[in-house]
């Protein structure tokens, strides 16, 4: 549905410890990656792995090589950006995965009218629970 | 209390039918001092947990093919989706802090003691109840930490073996785990919750709200239980606006959609001891956590000390300080060392 399959169903049959296709070790040097501090180590490895895989539907490899080169720069980041474009979207291949799921969602403090004023509710909140919490 | 008379009159019209006087029994003044009014503050983050766990339920789907795009969904699409997940997941945090210094002060004060050691049995399963929710919640968040987080559940139904029948994947094959989980987070463990709860507050009323060790009652001031919710109610919203304020200033987010085969995160502080237990001893230190809730069981029947005051606390606080210690230790441990792999 989404192009994307985080785990199988059911997860009774386990995966392989090391899976042997080169989008599976892809997403998984992603998601090495995105974690923080990111995990270069084991991104290096699965990245290595990928660039040895025999099965490469869905993925872009001379991105990966990109990917390897920058991660042996220690360039985390630049690396993580290849690999994102070495995924091919899933519209365009039956292998592929949908991008937009791979991109951790971060949002951070919007100095919005909006947020101001749920912190005033916040503080009315407080106030009025240090009041019954005294009285 | 004095009311105005026509809210006098609501009051004799509403208590006629709920028999609300009920709750207008006396309490010692220590009950309502924050030490003693922790556990009620704990049944308030509850209430607000059950809230806006209501609210998300409506929009998230428990299914691992959809379960991190229904989270993105709540975000991005739900009117106020962002600050009503902000709100659960935060008071979760603050709520379990709470229960946490609840339970330390049951145990410094050696509330445990007769009458109360059956109290005490039903607080531990309360606690671990608590755990089993946040780490349901956990997993519910399905990313790269919530895979990671059930990689746990199955491991440790591997590790209980005939026991561990519910926790596996085997249990029922055609429905995946997550949605079990899902399951377990929104009736199962909230209906366990409710039960325990409901004898916990029993047990309090038939026993009364156990006496500090040194202060002695002043006996011109009297207190209702009313009051006591009352205050709860108070620091209910207190707690409701700091986790409002957090979710606003500190919004949460939700990681990349997950991917089996890896370990590269972390679990929530509150799962830190543990998992530095695992880091030492492999999957094995899962069983760290049933000699911790085995210990709190136990702790009414290993301590024998009845002298009065905090002289005959001097034992069980020395074994508390090290366990808390120890628990610590393990904790600080886990969050300064890397991620480790313990099943790849």
């Amino acid at each position: 549905m989404l192009g994307l399959s985080p785990l199988p169903a059911t997860t009774a049959a386990q995966p392989p410890a090391t899976p042997r296709d080169a989008l599976t070790l892809v997403r998984q040097a992603l998601a090495a990656l995105e974690v923080s501090p990111p995990d270069v180590a084991v991104a290096t490895e699965r990245v290595l792995k990928a660039l040895f895989a025999q099965d490469t539907r869905g993925v872009d490899m001379p991105r990966v090589r990109d990917a390897a080169q920058a991660l042996g720069a220690e360039d985390a980041m630049a690396a993580a950006a290849y690999l994102m474009k070495a995924l091919r979207p899933a519209e365009t291949a039956p292998a592929g995965v949908d991008r937009a799921l791979l991109v951790p969602v971060r949002p951070r403090f919007a100095a919005t009218p909006a947020a101001y004023g749920l912190l005033a509710a916040a503080a009315l909140l407080i106030g009025a629970g240090i009041l019954i919490a005294r009285e | 209390m004095t009311l105005p008379s026509h809210w006098k009159r609501v009051w004799t019209a509403v208590d006629a039918r709920l028999a609300l006087h009920n709750f207008l029994y006396e309490v010692p003044a220590y009950a309502n001092t924050l030490p003693y009014v922790l556990g009620a503050i704990t049944l308030a983050g509850l209430v607000i947990l059950v809230g806006t766990g209501i609210l998300l339920g409506q929009f998230y789907v428990p299914d691992p093919s959809a379960a991190n795009q229904s989270i993105r969904a709540i975000i991005t699409q739900v009117p106020a989706g962002q600050v009503i997940r902000g709100i659960h997941i935060w008071a979760a945090h603050l709520t379990v802090v709470v229960l946490l210094l609840h339970v330390v002060r049951v145990y410094a004060t050696g509330a445990y003691r007769f009458p109360r050691e059956a109290n005490w049995a039903v607080g531990a399963a309360l606690l671990a109840t608590m755990l089993a929710l946040f780490y349901t919640g956990t997993v519910l968040r399905w990313d790269q930490l919530g895979i990671e987080a059930l990689k746990h559940n199955i491991a440790f139904a591997a590790l209980l073996g005939v026991f561990g029948g519910w926790f596996s994947p085997a249990f029922s094959n055609h429905v995946p785990l997550l949605t079990r989980l899902y399951m377990a987070h929104v009736s199962l463990l909230p209906l366990l919750l409710f039960i325990l709860l409901i004898t916990h507050i029993y047990l309090v009323r038939q026993h009364g709200i156990s006496a500090p060790l040194t202060r002695s009652e002043p006996a011109a001031v009297r207190y209702t239980f009313a009051q006591h919710l009352k205050k709860a109610a108070g620091y209910g919203c207190i707690m409701l606006g700091l986790a409002l304020a957090l979710s606003v200033i500190f919004p949460v987010g939700e990681g990349a959609a997950p991917v089996s085969g890896i370990e590269v995160t972390k679990p929530p502080w509150l799962f830190l001891p543990l998992y530095g237990l695992e880091n030492l001893f492999g999957l094995q230190g899962l069983w760290g956590a049933v000699a911790f809730f085995l210990w709190l069981l136990a702790v009414p029947i290993l301590d024998r000390d009845r002298a009065p005051g905090w002289n005959g606390r001097r034992r069980a606080l020395t074994a508390g300080a090290a366990v808390l210690a120890a628990l610590t230790g393990l904790g600080m441990f886990a969050w300064l060392t890397q991620p480790v792999a313990h099943f790849h």
